[in-house]
């Protein structure tokens, strides 16, 4: 089980509890060994796509196969401590309006697993402490 | 450890054979930790018996296939329930559990599986 978790709140589903990003132990790994690929990669699809939904086009999208391709076939980065690897995966798995705004108060936080409650009572009343 | 590339899998006979493109075992109660999976970079625990699967690599199109179940958590059932809801997109799909004698609320399950296909 990796050492981290990120907390984070989405300011544009306020009534939405905090979120928990759990990290895959496989995918760390090949973050580890340096087997991701630039993170501007992920970007661009989800630009596509998000371009899809606002156009209304999202029930037959498909993505343009070389950016697509470009998961596997763009440079390595290079290995990541498991740190850098949290920060990359803050960047690729939550929405980036999350992250890249700043607010009036911090919407996400990196913790470490031992510090999530394990007791779920009142889940969904969870919220990001200031 | 060889790696086999190919674009299109068919049995002898030509009949096209479709592999998972992403899979996840995870336990959604306590401190939610994810089993095993593949093609998935990390779970979203979005709220009770509410998920996010986030791929690794995101899909080639938004009209893919998952499917899963979930062991139920009060007890009296065998089995739970696993539904997707919401979001489809190339990077993430979202699902929620629930036991079967009460379909109407989200309920944590101790082991959520999922596949997805396109």
């Amino acid at each position: 089980m990796g050492k981290y978790r990120v907390i984070f709140e989405d300011p544009e589903q306020p009534e939405q509890p905090a979120m928990v990003l759990v990290p895959s132990d496989n995918w760390l790994e090949e973050a580890k060994a340096g087997l991701l690929p630039p993170i501007s990669v992920y970007w661009a699809l989800q630009d596509d796509e998000q371009q899809a939904i606002a156009e209304g086009r999202h029930d037959t999208f498909k993505h343009d196969p070389e950016k697509h391709a470009a998961q596997w076939t763009a440079p390595r980065i290079g290995p990541l401590t498991e740190e850098e690897a949290i920060e990359y995966l803050i960047m690729k798995d939550i929405p980036r309006h999350i992250w890249s705004v700043e607010y009036n108060r911090p919407m996400f936080k990196i913790v470490k697993t031992a510090d999530v409650p394990s007791d779920r009572q009142f889940r969904n009343a969870w919220r990001l402490a200031a | 450890m060889s790696t086999i590339k190919v674009d299109n899998l068919q049995t002898t006979g030509g009949a096209g054979l479709y592999p998972a493109r992403a899979w996840s075992t995870f336990v959604g109660t306590g401190t939610v930790s994810i089993s095993d999976s593949g093609n998935v970079s990390s779970i979203t625990d979005i709220g009770g018996g509410n998920y996010g699967i986030n791929f690794s690599s995101a899909l080639g199109s938004s009209n893919y296939c998952a499917t899963g179940d979930a062991q139920s958590n009060d007890g009296y059932d065998g089995r739970g329930r696993h539904e997707p809801k919401g979001t489809y997109s190339t990077s993430q799909v979202q699902i929620w559990t629930c036991a079967i004698r009460n379909i109407q609320s989200a309920q944590d399950s101790p082991r959520v599986m999922t596949t997805v296909t396109l």
